[in-house]
């Protein structure tokens, strides 16, 4: 039996070892998929996948905040920036990671496919590595079609896998990190501008650039007022929705066509001093305060608008609650939904410049925007920026 | 070196197995098989199709560069690159925008017409580009053989 698995994997690997080296052979191109471009274009990508790491990492800190850490409200478009900028970076990613793998895919048929423990531990967290970052990319650009047709949820899994991604990024540096020195020693003889068998070194290049920069300039308008007409591929576009705004849920999706517009509606607005409700014109008497908000989406669009309503420690006054310390909880009519009911930390809830908006740009709150009224606070995602309101509680 | 090496390793180890904890405690036990196809999935459509396929444009490439001229095939090139990856990163609109979403503000482009009119422009330019690069090179064959 010894004798004849033997036997036989000798005869596979015979097989096998010519193609893998036909293979080899095929897809190389020694001057251009070097580890000079290689390491070019990997700075490039792992720039890319640090900077969507981060800003993903604070848009999550900001939707679940940790107990132990404010987050900021001020600068009041930083959540815009930060957002955008991840949608921007991992748009610019998709160029960057096809470009990385192909200086690297003659490696796929080194011969034989596993020298060593280490030689398997180190194929194995490639394996990872390329596998997740394809992965992490394409469910991204999905999720902003809000094309869910993964078999997983998307926030859970696009945050764990970005973890696993930066882990096998930092395995694979260490890993590389002698010939990555060796590059930036500069050998001599490798010249910059190499030609090889497809294509020379600053032509290939200069095709990834081009892409990268084509890829954003036709999308980054979504989020980057100055490059909105240039927008063609995004999803969002600005200005484009009720009263000149993109909206991420209409009131039918959201089932409150009926709620919001009930004769009867109030705000109720709870703390342990007591309870009370606010009809819309109870709301209208109160002083009216009017701010410039951007609406910045998790989805990566954003727009700026001018919001007119309540200021929340107006209202809260007006209720008689104390000065929140705790996180306020927010209802919305929406029943269904991760984003029905949500937490507001206390340096939101005293935040001058957060209303309770009645008016959006000069007219009623559209009820795809949140009629009769809707939270806009600083810095904040807007699928936190409750639409419909129906309560307000203040925690002790 | 070997300590910054050692760092790195650790250091990613530590991330990953933060990220594998996620998935775990995160995650229902139903998706991880979901998850595992997808990474699985990846890999085998980036080595076994995209790959493979940018390869063998390259070998007709490396064919047609001593007729066409180097300059020709690398503007082509460059040109079928950059239509690729705009293709690639709109294919989710387009697919979406068939399926259809009850919120008129969402896929608001018309992402066919978007890019038929992108692969015009790349195909004008690859077309003028290899067009003016072969003229060169048969108006060099011509003169060296008239010398």
């Amino acid at each position: 039996m010894a004798g004849f698995t033997e036997r036989a994997s000798a005869r596979i690997a015979e097989r096998l070892e010519p193609l893998m080296g036909a293979a080899h052979d095929a897809a190389s191109d020694p001057p251009v998929k070097s580890a000079r471009t290689t390491v070019v274009v990997g700075r490039l990508l792992g720039a890319a996948f640090l900077i969507c790491f981060g800003t993903g990492v604070y848009s999550h800190l900001l939707q679940d905040p940790l107990p132990w850490l404010p987050m900021p409200t001020r600068p009041v478009e930083l959540f815009r920036f930060t957002q955008g900028l991840h949608v921007i970076s991992g748009t610019a990613a998709v160029p960057l990671l096809l470009a990385k793998l192909w200086t690297v895919y003659p490696r796929l048929f080194t011969w034989p496919p596993v020298r060593s423990v280490g030689h398997f531990l180190e194929r194995a967290s490639i394996a990872v590595l390329v596998g997740v970052s394809l992965v992490e990319v394409t469910i991204g650009l999905m999720n902003l079609v809000q094309w869910y047709a993964f078999p997983f949820p998307f926030r859970a899994t696009h945050f764990a896998l970005a973890w696993v991604l930066i882990g096998a990024l930092a395995i694979h540096l260490g890993v590389k990190l002698p010939v990555i020195a060796r590059v930036w020693r500069r050998p001599r003889g490798d010249r910059a501008d190499a030609t090889g068998r497809f294509v020379s070194r600053r032509g290939f290049l200069a095709a990834v650039g081009a892409a990268g920069a084509s890829a954003v300039a036709l999308t980054a308008g979504q989020s980057v007022p100055a490059l909105a007409p240039l927008n063609v591929l995004a999803p969002r576009r600005m200005g484009v929705g009720p009263q000149g705004l993109p909206i991420n849920r209409t009131a039918a999706q959201a089932g409150v066509t009926e709620t919001a517009v009930a004769p009867d509606w109030v705000l109720t607005v709870a703390s342990p001093a007591g309870s009370r409700d606010f009809t819309l014109d109870d709301l209208r008497a109160l002083p009216q305060a009017e701010e410039v908000l951007p609406i910045a989406c998790v989805e990566g669009w954003s727009q700026s608008a001018t919001w007119r309503g309540v200021r929340l420690v107006d209202l809260l006054d007006a209720a008689e609650a104390p000065e929140p310390s705790a996180p306020l909880r927010i209802e919305s009519l929406q029943e269904r939904g991760a984003f029905a009911r949500t937490e507001m930390p206390p340096q939101y809830a005293r935040d001058p410049l957060t209303l309770v908006a009645l008016e959006l740009d000069g007219g009623t709150l559209d009820i795809d925007h949140g009629y009769p009224a809707r939270v806009i606070a600083p810095g904040r995602p807007g699928v936190m920026q409750t639409k419909w309101l129906r309560r307000i509680e203040v925690t002790a | 070196m070997r300590a910054a090496r050692t760092a790195l390793v650790g250091v990613g180890l530590g991330l990953a197995a933060f990220g594998a904890f996620l998935v775990l405690t995160e995650i229902a036990p139903s998706r991880w098989l979901g998850i595992a196809v997808w990474v699985g999935a990846a890999i085998l459509l980036h080595d076994g199709v995209v790959a493979p396929v940018v390869v063998a444009v390259g070998l007709g490439a490396a064919r047609v560069r001593t007729r066409v001229g180097d300059r020709g095939v690398a503007v082509a090139q460059a040109a079928l690159v950059v239509g690729a990856i705009l293709t690639a990163i709109t294919v989710p609109a387009l697919v979406a925008s068939m399926i259809g979403n009850p919120n008129p503000t969402i896929l608001v482009g018309s992402y066919g017409v978007a890019l038929a009119v992108i692969w015009a422009v790349l195909l004008a330019v690859a077309g003028i580009a290899l067009g003016v690069s072969r003229t060169t090179v048969l108006r060099a064959e011509r003169d060296a053989r008239t010398k």
